[in-house]
């Protein structure tokens, strides 16, 4: 893979005892950071024109954001803001986006390939088509989430929430469940044979 | 500090091979040698990085079968181990520290999945655990005894760090350690 990562050139935020990374361009992070209306633009236009990959975006808020096709490899996004975005198309390969928020994304065909989304929520969330191989699912909720013809190879959603998902067509080979929740989960026509070790698929369909 | 990670099939599995360097110095270290990518020399030549070190995690196969062609590559390397594997060989311990370029690294033990497993840790940022933890799951051991020695290293060594704390092991995909204390089946 050998992704850009967000390691390099790493500044701390300047508020004082903060010890999250400022974002780029700017000597503070997302919480202490000023004028945030206008970086707020700048960020989502540099994130179009692919100059965020790798970059640290700890915290920030770009809920209901127009990122389809933004290309955000290896960017650190814990904790981000990311409810009711519009992620379509967008490349978020090997990114940190553990914690993050999700809810209600619009992410069709995006990629999250060797992304890590651990206890992210991604509830109510549209990726179809999606491309989660060898991603960090742990923990995750994603209650009622469409995961349709997703890519789940080599994932990792051990106990993650899946309760009232669809996730069917998907590719879950060699995705470990490990206690996940799929309760009401519809698999149906999914390939490939996930482990399912203690996982809680009462009422699930296809598995 | 610059970080890269590369997947090599081996044997029906997938391995991880880790690059980590100094931004400053340029001097880098090798994480296990399952494979010894194109992609990866590339990257090394591209990045004008000098590899001054091979750190070992274990000895199973699909951690050193390379090692002979990446000491080829670089000759001057010094591979850290804990057990000789190479000409070069500096064997390591708990306790012991690595310096790469300004980047110091601590050697912890992490057996369990073999009876001389390490890891190392980067300044509380970054761990190379090997096949000791994985995101969601832990290195297969060969005994009770053996996985709760495992388990007594993880939570004793690796939980304590902070949350943030990147974990990138020897399969499968890169996790931190709040994920893997909120959420790993086993280490509840």
């Amino acid at each position: 893979m050998g992704l850009p990562t967000h390691h390099e050139r790493v500044r701390r935020c300047g508020a004082p005892q903060c010890t999250h990374p400022a974002l780029p361009g700017v000597p503070h992070c997302w919480e202490h950071v000023e004028n945030r209306e206008n970086l707020h633009e700048e960020l989502i236009t540099k994130a179009r024109d692919g100059s965020l990959a790798g970059q640290c975006l700890w915290g920030i808020d770009l809920s209901g954001a127009d990122l389809r096709g933004a290309d955000l490899r290896g960017a650190l996004l814990t904790e981000a803001k990311l409810q009711g975005a519009h992620l379509e198309r967008a490349n978020l390969s090997g990114a940190r986006l553990e914690r993050s928020d999700l809810r209600e994304a619009q992410a069709e065909g995006a990629t999250f390939a060797w992304a890590v989304l651990g206890l992210a929520d991604l509830s109510g969330g549209q990726f179809p088509r999606c491309d989660f191989s060898r991603s960090n699912l742990v923990g995750v909720r994603a209650v009622g989430g469409v995961f349709d013809e997703c890519n789940l190879y080599y994932s990792r959603p051990g106990k993650a929430d899946f309760t009232r998902a669809s996730l069917r067509e998907a590719n879950l080979t060699r995705a470990v469940f490990r206690r996940a929740i799929l309760r009401e989960a519809d698999a149906t026509g999914h390939g490939g044979q996930p482990n399912l070790d203690g996982a809680d698929t009462r009422g699930a369909r296809g598995l | 500090m610059i970080v890269r990670s590369w997947m090599m099939p081996c044997g029906g599995q997938e391995s991880n091979i880790h690059l980590i360097a100094c931004e400053s110095t340029r001097e880098a270290a090798i994480i296990d040698a399952g494979g010894f990518p194109a992609e990866m020399r590339e990257e090394i030549k591209s990045l004008a990085l000098r590899v001054t070190h091979v750190l070992i995690t274990h000895g199973h196969h699909d951690h050193v079968d390379s090692l002979g062609d990446m000491m080829s590559a670089y000759p001057r390397a010094i591979v850290c181990a804990t057990q000789r594997v190479s000409e070069n060989t500096r064997i390591v311990a708990e306790g012991d520290t690595l310096q790469v370029g300004e980047l110091r690294a601590h050697v912890i033990q992490t057996s369990g999945h073999t009876p001389d497993s390490i890891s190392f840790v980067f300044g509380d940022e970054i761990v190379f655990c090997g096949d000791a933890l994985f995101a969601g799951s832990i290195g297969g051991t060969s005994s009770a005894r053996m996985r709760q020695e495992e388990i007594t290293h993880i939570r004793e060594k690796i939980l304590c760090l902070p949350d943030d704390c990147e974990i990138r092991p020897g399969h499968g995909p890169v996790t931190t350690v709040g994920i893997e204390r909120s959420s790993n089946p086993f280490l509840e």
